[in-house]
């Protein structure tokens, strides 16, 4: 792996919640690593796990999704709906061989400015730790 | 018992309690029977029922033009039973649409069937891969994805395992559509790998353990050895199987607030 290795990763952000906190650490100005992408969408609950196999196949090494904390998602119950997605979703990958540290779900709300920086921090860390991802099926 | 049912088939298409019975007859392959709508009572003598009986019938109870023949009787298999629980479950059927023979009686699905026929052939049983996955999960994530990549290069993108599949019922699929083109069309590296886990994971908390779309498989993919894990982690998460109970809700399509999210960072 080379030593300056800066791996791309997709940080999906809930329009209502995570979004929310991304902006709050820009407007703090609080710094993290520069390594996401962000797609912002509309509610956890909407992505559909081929976006994120999608991501892969395109060329990302890591995956944040972030949504709001439960009982505050805005639709009510999206969260909790991806949350079980995500269960099994998560295990499938590592089943198939992406390693667990490639793809990560957090709880962000809009007042938590801080907290996204040390999720995104935390992230960056365990997917350059894992290195390139490769190309997806070689 | 092969009289036994013909003759409850012509019985059944002259009080027109059915209006087509789906069955098994003899087809060109020695080794595997042919499916067969039978519509006039004289037919019902072509009907058989062995070892060869093996492709799964419930997918013809959807079609457009059985389904004008209501009401449709159809012989059923446990792995068939279970694949009728799963369509009324999601709405593809009602229970008053089908007259269902089964070849068994089984506990753990109840009041699914109208009569009994009892039978027996040899039915798919999915058990030793449990072994088996327990023996993946010990691999390095690298070697079981090198394992994956090898089997799924294979692929030919005839999707047979889908045409196969008892739940995959959409008449759009998701593989077919190229606005935007999720998965790749060709068989390369991406695609396959696309094309194979988005199967699977459709069909989390779906798949009725009946080995179809692996039995189907031109190139041998283990796709149930995909299956089977799934079907492992969605019975440990939420303690649910597919195809008992058609009045619950599908685990994927619900949640509960006190779900675990121990892998929530």
């Amino acid at each position: 792996m080379p030593s300056n290795f800066e791996p791309k990763i997709i940080a999906f952000l809930c329009n209502w919640c995570s979004y929310a906190g991304a902006d709050l650490a820009g407007t703090s100005r609080l710094k993290y690593a520069p390594n996401i992408r962000v797609i912002k969408v509309p509610c956890t609950g909407r992505l559909d796990p081929l976006f994120l196999m999608k991501a892969f196949e395109v060329g990302a090494d890591g995956i944040l999704v972030s949504g709001c904390h439960p009982n505050d998602c805005h639709y009510r119950s999206g969260n909790f709906l991806a949350r079980r997605r995500w269960m099994v979703f998560k295990d499938m990958l590592e089943y198939a061989g992406i390693e667990p540290g490639r793809i990560h779900f957090s709880w962000v709300s809009a007042a938590e400015g801080a907290r996204f920086v040390e999720v995104v921090n935390k992230v960056t860390d365990a997917v350059k730790a894992l290195g390139p991802f490769g190309k997806l099926g070689k | 018992m092969i009289d036994k049912l013909k003759s409850r088939v012509k019985e059944l298409l002259e009080a027109k309690t059915i209006g087509v019975f789906i069955g098994y007859e003899k087809g060109d392959n020695p080794a595997l029977a042919r499916p067969v709508m039978i519509t006039a009572p004289d037919e019902a003598s072509r009907l058989i029922y062995d070892d060869t009986c093996v492709a799964m019938l419930s997918k013809y109870l959807l079609k457009p033009e059985v389904k004008a023949l209501d009401r449709r009787g159809v012989i059923a298999s446990y792995s068939n039973l279970r694949a009728i629980t799963g369509l009324i479950q999601e709405h593809q059927l009602t229970r008053n649409d089908v007259y269902i023979i089964s070849t068994s009686t089984n506990d753990k699905i109840t009041n699914l069937y109208d009569e009994v026929i009892e039978m027996s052939i040899k039915d798919y049983k999915s058990d030793d891969l449990d072994k088996k996955i327990t023996e993946m999960m010990k691999l390095s994530p690298a070697e079981r994805r090198a394992f994956w990549n090898k089997e799924f290069s294979k692929c030919i993108k005839c999707y047979a395992c889908r045409q196969i599949c008892p739940l995959c019922y959409c008449n759009r699929c998701i593989a077919d559509k190229n606005q935007p083109q999720w998965i790749p069309t060709s068989p390369n590296p991406a695609g396959d790998f696309m094309w194979n886990l988005t199967r699977a994971y459709h069909l989390a908390g779906r798949c009725v353990d009946c080995g179809e779309c692996e039995r189907s498989c031109p190139v041998g993919i283990p796709l149930m050895l995909m299956n089977k894990m799934i079907y492992n982690n969605v019975k440990s998460n939420f303690g649910y199987e597919a195809g008992f109970d058609a009045t619950v809700p599908p685990p994927l399509a619900t949640y509960n607030p006190e779900d675990k999210e121990n892998f929530i960072i």
